[in-house]
């Protein structure tokens, strides 16, 4: 079983990531279990999306330890950095984390996801670009082509009113994909 | 039979409309509230044959649920935390009056309003919370399948035992999104109006029952609680269920007692432990608490441990049901905290 712990600011859009990440695991037929972690305040905060999935059933939807943990701010490394051990991945946002001790650790990836998602040219695909490198850090049995199906599932209401971010979105995506060689 | 990916608010709304509910009466409330938000879209699109209403407060959307109830409507509520203890008031009229109404209890942490998310510390409220001795169903689902297999049960045995029925979950459980199973129930109980004389559904009689919530002397009220023992006492082996999860048949010398989410945990834990020597309990109804079963349990068994989400709540009605016993109990409690499948694995090391 493999658990991805997703942690972020509210608004960097660690839930519809999750809910996109579901998406693509529950349509390769594995076990899987999500549930999202957040305060009493209605808006900001750390948010956090606990994803578990594999042949087996998932009986607890919450963990302590994770295989892969994903960064997106420096509070939420504060909030997570208890969940990292030695055989953790670690993928975090370079823009926002300025912590030293996060580089140490053996296995992580540190990627300027602001600047590349404003380079493409929103703020809001960030989460896409750190989707393409989740999909390649859980190896290759996820193709662009099921991220892209399930994208569309979910953000489908959106892109009637904005075509322009599917384009952006599958950008990002595959430049996410790339990052991770 | 369909497999979908829900979360444990909208399996329940799936799993009481496929039980046949029909209305829902409630205020929103953090971890519960999207039940009823869930429930509102399908009323949208529904508005002929369902019914919904947000009320001013969780007082009254209790005693608007008991309404419709008596009225012949299958309707249900949904709370948490500071509501649950305001709907109190009328879950204690709905079990003094044994009104089969069903309450979605989304357990978080308290006390008062604390935070909002999870706990198991609403164990005691809702079995035995009012001014009477909880004469009310309470069932303990552990996952999120079982969230949907026991929502559509408590509404047969509120209807077909007439008494109060709860479905004690938390706001881990019902936020989890996961693949779970959609299977339409074979046989559902009837709803019937209880406040008329002949209440068998089809015959046409206007008579009305006088159902009384109010006595004028003790004698009235000392009856009326007689007749609400000896209904319990007849029903209650009927009603309680329970689970053993064990990997093998071999000899066991430790106990864990758990219910809901903590079960769940301790069921992952003897399962990544392959541990032989321990076996897990689980209450799933912690009223009527399966205390037969869980004595035929005990045969060989040198430690118990109860681990919880709440201090000592579910200990109470273990102690209470084994006394007498000489069997030495340990605890491992985190009142509003979450217990992971890897605390129970240390739990298990410490304790051998």
């Amino acid at each position: 079983m493999k658990k991805i712990l997703i942690a972020g600011e509210g608004g960097q859009g660690v839930q519809s990531l999750s809910k996109i990440l579901l998406d693509i695991l529950n349509n390769k037929d594995f076990h899987i279990s999500f549930v999202p972690n957040y305060g009493v305040e209605q808006r900001g905060g750390v948010s956090l999306g606990y994803i578990q999935f594999g042949t087996e059933n998932i009986y607890y939807p919450k963990f302590l330890k994770a295989n892969i943990m994903v960064i997106l701010s420096e509070r939420a490394f504060k909030r997570t950095s208890d969940y990292i051990n030695k055989d953790s991945i670690v993928i975090y946002n370079a823009d926002l984390i300025n912590d030293p001790t996060i580089k140490k650790i053996k296995k992580s990836y540190g990627f300027t996801f602001d600047t590349l998602s404003k380079e493409i040219g929103s703020l809001r695909v960030m989460n896409m670009i750190v989707l393409g490198t989740i999909m390649k850090t859980i190896k290759d049995f996820i193709k662009l082509g099921d991220a892209k199906k399930s994208i569309n599932r979910v953000f489908g209401d959106k892109y009637i009113k904005n075509p322009n971010l599917k384009v952006l979105n599958e950008k990002a995506l595959e430049l996410g994909y790339n990052l991770i060689k | 039979m369909s497999k979908e990916l829900l979360t444990g608010n909208e399996i329940i709304v799936r799993a009481a409309l496929n039980a046949g509910a029909q209305a829902f009466f409630g205020y929103p409330i953090t971890p519960a509230t999207e039940i009823m938000a869930e429930w509102d879209t399908f009323y949208e699109k529904n508005r002929n044959n369902l019914l919904f209403l947000q009320t001013e407060d969780e007082m009254s959307a209790g005693f608007a649920t008991i309404g419709a109830v008596v009225t012949g409507k299958k309707a249900f509520t949904a709370t948490a935390g500071p509501g649950n203890i305001l709907m109190q008031d009328a879950f204690s009229m709905a079990e003094a009056m044994q009104i089969p109404i069903v309450a979605i209890i989304g357990q978080r942490g308290g006390p008062s309003t604390a935070s909002v998310i999870y706990s198991q510390q609403e164990l005691t409220l809702t079995a035995f919370g009012g001014n009477g001795e909880g004469y009310r169903i309470v069932y303990s689902p552990s996952t999120i399948q079982e969230l949907y297999d026991y929502t559509i049960k408590a509404f047969n045995t509120a209807w077909k035992y007439t008494t109060p029925t709860f479905v004690l979950t938390d706001g881990y459980t019902l936020k989890t999104r996961t693949n779970v199973e959609i299977t339409r129930p074979k046989n559902l109980e009837k709803s019937f109006p209880m406040v008329l004389k002949s209440n068998k559904r089809g015959k046409k009689e206007s008579e009305y029952v006088n159902l009384r919530n109010t006595y004028s002397v003790e004698e009235e009220c000392f009856k009326n609680n007689k007749t609400l023992i000896e209904k319990w006492n007849k029903i209650k082996s009927q009603i309680e269920e329970h689970e053993v999860y064990e990997l093998n048949k071999s000899k066991k010398d430790t106990l864990i007692i758990a219910h809901g989410n903590v079960a769940s945990s301790a069921k992952q834990a003897l399962y990544d432990t392959k541990k032989k020597s321990v076996k897990l309990f689980r209450p799933i109804t912690v009223n009527p608490f399966p205390i037969n079963a869980l004595k035929k349990e005990l045969k060989g068994i040198k430690q118990i441990i109860v681990t919880e989400s709440a201090n000592n709540q579910l200990l109470k009605l273990v102690k209470e049901n084994l006394y007498g016993l000489n069997i030495p109990i340990k605890t491992y409690n985190k009142p509003a905290l979450g217990i992971t499948p890897e605390e129970i694995i240390e739990l298990i090391k410490k304790n051998k």
